[in-house]
């Protein structure tokens, strides 16, 4: 009886012209919590839905606890196999009770056509103890947090006697708090024998709980080691192929000038508390922190859309008051939002269309009507400047790549002349290439000393690279400020993750 | 306590019991016996329809061709059983009115599920096909006499009040055990069995529960049928209640029992409904629309005023909903909730 | 990547392909009715009264299509129609001198139109108030809107219908100008011009259609949701006011329930005229045409004596379901051609790395 849970030998994976996966090899022995790395595009998704049945290889073998699967492999023989999978929408239902939720997919697949209430909530109970958290039965899921809701989708598959529990970016939403409740939960299924794969790019959480790791990018293995072994740098290295290049960013500060833009003590209730920063011209601020800290809303609230509830906004020395998304563009304050495809693109529409939304209403002639040539030679210059690679203006903007459609964005915002450009984790989604490309974009915007530019992002990397100034925001508040200045990636991390 | 308030049912009580007061110091009216019967009969049919408009709202789908399914199964079976000389038993009729209506629901389930398009639009376009296939191929005209079992049953009550100061009488039909019937089923069927509790799973999470294994084809096709079958008792159950067939008689119902659902904690996004809160909304849109004569607001006023509170009540929690969307939830400063919660609020 | 693009195709543009079937349609289905009955169909006379009835639910179906822009619908122009034109009506017949000169009649003519378009109006506003500052479905605040307007024209009219209209103001919507083209005509012909210049020459009309299409998006760009909300149904109830006096005009007199049946034809009309009704699409063009298409069709049918009436209303509603049913599959193609390509892309980008 082998001591191996699961064994991944040599699969191939192709969609259309496209290699997803490339010979990839991944074993995990039982018992163990192992870790899947890799950046957008490196294949771990396309891995898990293989290993979970939702996809067929076309190349290689699937073994799980010493049976090799046949091609026929379906997500029902992966279930009976003993794998779980915890997909990162949980697959729950808001509008039924913790209790329903957990117990209603085993008696849907025991072929129950009765509901016995008092069954419910003693197989709910049962998951319950089996991973050592103890939840309302009764409440509705709808009205609890991300990280409740994933506790219900673990006991849920607990449930099915999994051998082997896979989950696919647990701690995306999650707090501190949580995450570390979460561990808690997945040690004590350790203890019980039930083998975990977790899926993360977070090289925090890889160290905290992952006793081995395998990483893959572009579809291939890289390597797979004990997490023992690893350092920050070298799994920078192995997850983008690249080690930290090119100068950080530096700003040219000049003495008497008067700050782009200013923030005195704004707060936001239940969001932050006395948050004060300025923003000189030539300058890159920086502002970072866990999730859940406060940046969002932060940079939300600075755009109007949780208007603060007191403190005073500065722009180019004038107070100004923003209370709306309207009120913050009229005062030219631009927001990069975080998910673009709902909140920045209008995916549907064209990408013309996309580059001026925000600026239509300077686009009018007295008439009334727009100055469609302007609009069109205007689209034209952010195409060539941003290097947008297109087919045409009229296509829709759901078929340009993440990179591009991040540009389109920001060439939107760039159109209002912004005298604020916030951006909020601006190359979430964005392969390598356009990763940079953003980035020296950014960089150049601040050179005509006009505007001031905030990234708001959880990538540290990112952070020390291009702002030459940090903001730790922890629990709504200001904790720390720093320079790039021979700052390094692991000095910040240990900022923004101690616990003061 | 703070949930209490936040449901529908507690709100719909509320106005029931200040509307019962109104009335009853007004006209000192309300709780007569004939006013009872009277109120409980004119719940037996929107009753029936608004339990099944909701089973579908709670499955996420908005169905308008109920009453076009309703008219154009008792016009069929009416017409038929009468030309026919029918004597036979009068629950025979009753079937096969809801065998048909079953069918004709069926149609839409089929067009909604298989083919995937919004059924607003579906059952609109349904709605109007049955119409004119009833009032043009059948050539519809009203029945006045009908078949003699049809005649007998809509004069059979279960018991008969008699207001002693007016002397003004109400019977209750015995169709009035139909409505308990369908309460019962319906009411067995969403809370203990399966198939009620995949219906709340589809309208709460489609995706879900085709990932948990629930056939999501069948259950959209069956709360179009189930629907279709209620319409067809319904449509009979108008016929009798009224004593004749007149079959443009419920064009616009739709608005009545959807207004009802919803005013009873139904929601349009689906997932969420009870019969108990169903049927208060029923209760509350019956007395609205029965007993504002005696507040002495004459009968013309009753469509606007029955607007108003359809409104009133659909705002409310509308309101309540959006006004939750506008701020944080929860505090960052202390327990930090997750980001993604505070950012799927800003969705207006 | 492949979801979410699939996901992000997943509706109508109406483009010139589009534009040339509608009009194929309206071609073929023109000279089929003219071969079948000649004698009836290509006259002059037959023509006008074809162009009678279709100008009301022509301005309605504008109305509607802005309201299905926005990403709603609007289920109370009607009520909307009958409760402006009422209000109108009645001011009319209360004020209107007896034997008044050409000038009068045109001034009280203008008067009425005012009027019933401020009503209109407000009914526009009432919605989207319900809507954007209550926050109700569009579906269930114009439903529930039209039964609290219906009710007010109840009980103004006491349920029952307004007759006594003055003899110039029915007269308008038969007069012809040119001698050929029916008044009631040009006033469509107006209005589609109007709601075509806003809709594609104007900062609102983009506004609209991109509020349409992702209305989280368009908040976070800047744009007031409300504003726009509020222009388009405003806008719908005015033009669902022209369209109740044009109906009030044809029937002479008025009443609380007229065009019951219009709502559903005006959403036939835009769906397939290429307006999406999840919003962010749709052109005054592909309407108009549609709504030729529809009147041919049915006109069609009425010269046939043995098809009464009431088959128009299985057609109208077989059409409707044909019409989502082709656009719910030419979708699943193009859907279809455009990952093919995607595919096609990318292994040729990967075969040049």
């Amino acid at each position: 009886m082998s001591d191996t849970i699961l064994k991944v030998t040599n699969v191939t994976k192709r969609f259309g012209g496209v290699c997803a996966l490339d010979n990839v090899n991944l074993e995990l022995k039982k018992g163990e919590i192992h870790c899947l790395v890799g950046g957008n595009g490196s294949g771990k998704s396309t891995l898990i839905k293989i290993i979970s049945g939702f996809y067929k290889p076309d190349g290689g073998t699937v073994e799980i606890d010493g049976i090799r699967h046949t091609q026929k492999y379906s997500t029902m023989d992966a279930i009976a196999a003993g794998v779980q999978v915890i997909y990162q929408d949980m697959s729950v239902f808001p509008n039924l009770t913790v209790a329903e939720n957990i117990a209603l997919t085993i008696n849907k697949s025991e072929n129950k056509k009765l509901v016995n209430w008092k069954q419910v909530d003693e197989v709910a109970q049962q998951a319950f103890d089996k991973i050592g958290v103890q939840m309302p039965l009764h409440e509705l899921l709808e009205d609890m947090s991300v990280a409740d809701k994933q506790i219900v989708a673990i006991a849920r598959a607990i449930l099915y006697d999994a051998k082997l529990l896979i989950m696919d970016e647990p701690t995306t939403a999650l707090t501190r708090k949580e995450i570390d409740k979460l561990f808690e939960i997945v040690r004590n299924l350790q203890a019980q024998g039930v083998s975990i794969l977790f899926v993360s790019h977070k090289l925090d959480e890889v160290f905290e709980i992952a006793t081995r790791f395998t990483v893959l990018r572009n579809g291939q293995n890289i390597i797979t080691d004990e997490t023992s072994n690893a350092t920050r740098e070298k799994m920078t290295y192995y997850i983008s192929g690249r080690t930290i290049e090119g100068e950080n960013f530096h700003a040219d500060i000049r003495e008497g000038d008067t700050p782009l833009f200013e923030v005195k003590d704004l707060c936001l209730e239940n969001g932050f508390e006395n948050i004060s920063f300025k923003v000189m011209p030539g300058e890159i601020l920086g502002i970072t922190g866990l999730l859940g800290s406060g940046r969002t809303e932060l940079a939300m609230s600075l755009f109007g859309l949780y208007p603060p509830t007191s403190g005073q906004i500065f722009i180019k020395g004038k107070e100004v008051k923003i209370d709306s998304p309207m009120a913050a563009l009229k005062n030219k304050i631009a927001y990069v939002p975080e998910d673009r495809l709902t909140e920045g693109l209008f995916l549907l529409q064209s990408i013309q269309d996309n580059i001026s939304v925000a600026n239509i209403d300077n686009m009018c002639r007295k008439n009334g009507s727009i100055d469609e040539e302007l609009v069109r030679a205007d689209a034209e210059k952010w195409r060539d400047r941003l290097s947008i690679k297109l087919g045409k203006m009229e296509d829709a903007i759901g078929t340009l790549s993440g990179g591009n459609q991040q540009k389109v964005v920001l060439a939107k915002w760039l159109e209002t002349k912004p005298d604020v450009l916030i951006l909020n984790g601006p190359t979430v989604g964005v392969d390598i290439g356009a990763k940079y490309d953003l980035h020296a974009r950014i960089r150049e915007i601040v050179k005509d000393r006009t505007t001031a530019v905030i990234v708001i992002s959880d990538d540290v990397l990112e952070v020390i690279q291009n702002c030459n100034r940090i903001i730790v925001v922890k629990k709504g508040r200001i904790t720390d400020e720093l320079s790039n200045e021979g700052l390094d990636e692991a000095t910040l991390v240990s900022v923004v993750t101690s616990r003061s | 306590m703070k949930k209490l308030l936040k449901r529908n049912e507690f709100y719909v009580s509320v106005v029931i019991v200040l509307l019962i007061i109104l009335i009853q110091g007004k006209s000192g009216q309300f709780f007569t016996s004939n006013n009872l019967v009277d109120l409980a009969r004119s719940c037996i049919l929107p009753g029936i329809l608004t339990l099944g408009i909701t089973i579908e709202i709670i499955a996420h789908s908005i169905d308008v061709s109920f009453p076009a399914i309703a008219m154009i199964t008792m016009y069929s079976v009416t017409e038929v059983a009468t030309s026919a000389g029918y004597t036979g038993p009068v629950w025979i009729l009753f079937l096969a009115a809801a065998l048909m209506g079953t069918v004709l629901g069926s149609i839409n389930g089929v067009l909604a599920a298989w083919l995937k398009l919004p059924t607003l639009i579906i059952t609109l376009a349904t709605s109007s096909i049955y119409m004119g296939i009833m009032q043009g191929v059948l050539k519809c005209r009203v029945i006045a006499v009908m078949a003699d079992p049809l005649e007998r049953l809509s004069e059979t009550y279960l018991f008969v009040a008699q207001n002693k100061e007016s002397g003004l009488t109400s019977p209750l039909p015995v169709l009035f055990l139909l409505l308990i019937a369908v309460i019962i089923v319906v009411g067995v069927m969403l809370k203990y069995t399966m198939l009620g509790r995949s219906i709340y799973a589809f309208g709460g999470d489609p995706v879900s529960a085709q990932r948990a294994g629930f056939n999501t084809v069948f259950i959209q096709i069956f709360v179009f049928a189930f629907m279709g079958c209620l319409a067809g008792l319904g449509g009979m159950t108008r016929t009798v209640l009224t004593g004749s067939c007149q079959p443009t008689t419920l064009d616009g119902y739709e608005m009545t029992c959807i207004a009802a659902a919803v005013l009873g904690g139904t929601r349009l996004s689906g997932g969420v409904g009870t019969v108990k809160g169903s049927l208060l909304g029923v209760l509350l849109m019956m007395i609205v629309s029965n007993n504002l004569i005696l507040l002495g607001i004459p009968t013309y006023w009753s469509k606007f005023v029955t607007g108003v509170f359809i409104i009133l009540g659909i705002g409310i929690s509308s309101y309540q909903a959006l006004r939750a969307q506008r701020v944080l939830s929860a505090s960052v400063l202390e327990t930090a909730p997750a980001e993604k919660d505070a950012k799927e609020a800003v969705r207006k | 990547m492949k979801t979410k693009l699939t996901e992000g195709l997943k509706t109508r543009r109406m483009k010139d392909g589009d534009m040339l079937r509608l009009l194929v349609i309206f071609a073929v289905s023109f000279l089929v009715m003219t071969i079948l009955e000649p004698n009836i169909f290509f006259t002059k006379k037959y023509i006008v009264s074809m162009a009678s009835l279709f100008p009301e639910y022509g301005i309605l179906s504008l109305a509607m299509m802005l309201a299905m822009i926005s990403g709603g619908i609007d289920l109370s122009i009607v009520a909307t129609a009958n409760f402006s034109g009422i209000i109108a009506i009645k001011f009319l017949i209360r004020f209107y001198p007896e034997g008044a000169s050409a000038l009068t009649n045109a001034l009280f003519l203008l008067a009425v139109l005012v009027i019933a378009i401020c009503v209109g109006a407000l009914c526009g506003m009432l919605i989207s108030f319900l809507i954007a500052k209550i926050g109700i479905p569009p579906m269930l605040a114009t439903l529930g809107g039209a039964d609290l307007i219906m009710g007010a024209s109840l009980v103004l009219t006491k349920g029952s219908s307004v007759n006594g209209i003055p003899a110039f103001f029915a007269e308008v919507g038969t007069k012809t100008l040119f001698g050929f083209l029916p008044v009631p005509v040009i006033v469509f012909a107006v209005c589609a011009l109007i709601v075509s210049f806003l809709l594609n020459r104007t900062s609102f009309g983009m506004k609209l259609k991109m509020m349409g299409s992702n209305p989280t998006a368009s908040r976070f760009s800047g744009i007031n949701n409300g504003k726009i909300t509020f222009n388009a149904y405003v806008l719908g109830g005015m033009l669902s006011a022209v369209a109740g006096l044009l109906m009030i005009s044809r029937a002479n007199s008025a009443r609380a329930d007229y065009g019951k049946s219009y709502v559903m034809q005006t959403i036939i009309i835009c769906v397939l005229g290429g307006t999406n009704p999840n919003g962010g699409f749709g052109k005054v063009s592909g309407v108009t045409v549609a709504i030729l298409i529809l009147q041919v069709l049915s006109s069609g049918f009425n010269m046939f004596p043995q098809i009464s009436n009431f088959y128009r209303n299985i057609i109208w509603g077989a059409v409707l379901i044909l019409v989502v049913i082709y656009n719910h599959l030419s979708e699943k193609y193009r859907v279809k051609k455009m990952a093919q390509a995607m595919e096609k892309k990318k292994s040729e980008s990967a075969l040049q790395k």
